[in-house]
C-alpha cells in the first residue's frame, strides 16, 4: 500500500486533495483532515504534470476530487500506476462516469434498475425510444448535474432529441441512453468504503431533482434495505466513496438509477447536521484502504 | 480588495480565501476564480464543461 514500504515515513506524508474547486465538500474535508493532524494539501487538477515511469507522488494518499470526469480519470490511473492509494479508483470512476458502464455493471450484480436501451447512433433514436416506451428518458452517456436530460411522450419528440444529440460534437453526446420514466421519491445514500452512511430525498417541483438545480434535500431514513442495496450498488461499480441515486416508485419499488463517483454531499450534510459525513471519508482514507 | 478583471470593480475577499475558490463580483455579479491569495488574484471562472460533474 505505501509503495516503499515505510510505514513511518508514509504515515508523515500529507493527503493529498486533488481538486478543480474548493467548494463546501473540499472545505469540509480540509477541515476534517486539519482537526485529525493530518497534512492536507489542496492539489489543483490542472496544475498536473506526471512523466511517466516517473516516481510517484509526496502523498500518503489522494483524495480526488477533480471537477472534470476526463482529468479525475487520468488522476486516479497515474495514482494506481505509482502504487498511491486514491479515493476512487479508476475502474470505478470508469463504471461511475459513463452512464452505460454504471447500468450493464449494475444490472450484471443483480441491482434492480430501470428498464434501460442504448443507441449506438442518433439515428436509431426513435427506434430505441419505441423499445422503452413512453415517457422515457433519454440521458446523456456522461455528465452531471441534470444537465442534458430529457423527458419524451412519443417517437416524435425522441427523434427530435436524438437529432439534436447528432449534431453534438463529442461522439460521446452523440450515444444515445434511454431508460423508462416512472414516478416516486428521489433518494440519495452516500456509500463509505462499503457502509451506508447516511440517506437523503430530493424533493423539486422539477422533474429533474438535483441540489445543483435547486432540489431541497431532507433527511430520509436508511432503513436495513436502503443500506443494504446502496452497499450492492456501491460494490458493483467497485466501491469507495460513492453517491448512489434511487428511486422509489409508488409501489415502493426501489430502482437504482446511478452512481456518482465524486459526490457532492453539501445537500446530505445540511440534512444530517449530527452525521459527521466529512469526518468519516477522512477516516476511511486514513485507514489506508481508500479504494 | 482586488479587482474584478471583467468590470474593474473592487472585490474583497475573505480571510479563509483560497486559491480554487469561486467568489461573485457584487458590481457586475461575474463568477470569478481566486488565482492567488498573496498577493490576491483573480480570473474570470471557467464556464462548466462538458464533462465536469459528479
Amino acid at each position: 500500500m505505501t509503495g516503499d514500504g515505510d510505514a513511518g515515513a508514509w504515515a508523515a506524508a500529507p493527503v493529498a486533495l486533488v481538486a478543480t474547486r474548493i467548494r463546501v465538500e473540499e472545505r469540509m474535508l480540509l477541515d476534517a483532515f486539519q482537526r485529525r493532524a493530518v497534512p492536507c494539501h489542496h492539489v489543483d487538477d490542472r496544475s498536473l504534470v506526471y512523466r511517466v515511469g516517473g516516481p510517484p507522488p509526496p502523498w500518503r494518499a489522494v483524495v480526488n476530487r477533480a471537477l472534470s470526469a476526463s482529468r479525475r480519470l487520468e488522476v486516479s490511473r497515474w495514482c494506481e500506476a505509482v502504487g498511491t492509494p486514491v479515493l476512487n479508483t479508476p475502474d470505478t470512476l470508469a463504471r461511475c462516469d459513463n452512464k452505460i458502464a454504471t447500468a450493464l455493471a449494475l444490472h450484471q450484480a443483480g441491482i434492480p434498475v430501470p428498464h434501460t436501451v442504448v443507441a449506438l447512433d442518433p439515428a436509431a433514436g426513435g427506434d430505441a425510444a419505441e423499445e422503452i416506451g413512453f415517457p422515457a428518458v433519454v440521458k446523456p452517456t456522461t455528465g452531471s448535474w441534470g444537465r442534458g436530460v430529457a423527458r419524451i411522450g412519443d417517437r416524435d419528440a425522441a427523434e427530435a432529441v436524438f437529432e439534436l444529440r447528432g449534431q453534438l460534437a463529442s461522439p460521446t453526446q452523440r450515444l444515445g441512453l434511454l431508460q423508462e420514466f416512472r414516478y416516486g421519491r428521489d433518494l440519495r445514500v452516500l456509500v463509505v468504503g462499503g457502509s451506508a452512511v447516511a440517506a437523503i430525498t430530493r424533493e423539486s417541483g422539477h422533474w429533474v431533482r438535483n441540489t445543483g438545480r435547486g432540489a431541497r434535500a431532507r433527511a430520509y431514513a436508511l432503513d436495513a434495505e436502503l443500506a443494504s442495496l446502496a452497499e450492492r450498488a456501491a460494490a458493483a461499480v467497485g466501491g469507495g466513496v460513492l453517491g448512489v441515486d434511487l428511486l422509489e416508485t409508488d409501489t415502493g419499488e426501489r430502482l437504482v438509477l446511478e452512481v456518482n463517483g465524486a459526490v457532492e454531499f453539501h445537500g446530505l450534510s445540511a440534512a444530517h447536521t449530527d452525521a459527521p459525513i466529512a469526518e468519516t471519508i477522512a477516516d476511511h482514507v486514513l485507514s489506508g484502504a481508500p479504494g | 480588495m482586488t479587482v474584478c478583471p471583467e468590470c474593474q470593480g473592487q472585490v474583497s475577499l475573505p480571510d479563509t480565501a483560497m486559491a480554487a475558490e469561486i467568489v461573485v463580483c457584487e458590481d457586475c455579479s461575474s463568477e470569478l476564480e481566486v488565482v492567488a491569495v498573496d498577493p490576491p488574484v483573480l480570473a474570470l471562472a471557467p464556464e462548466v464543461e462538458e464533462d465536469w460533474g459528479e
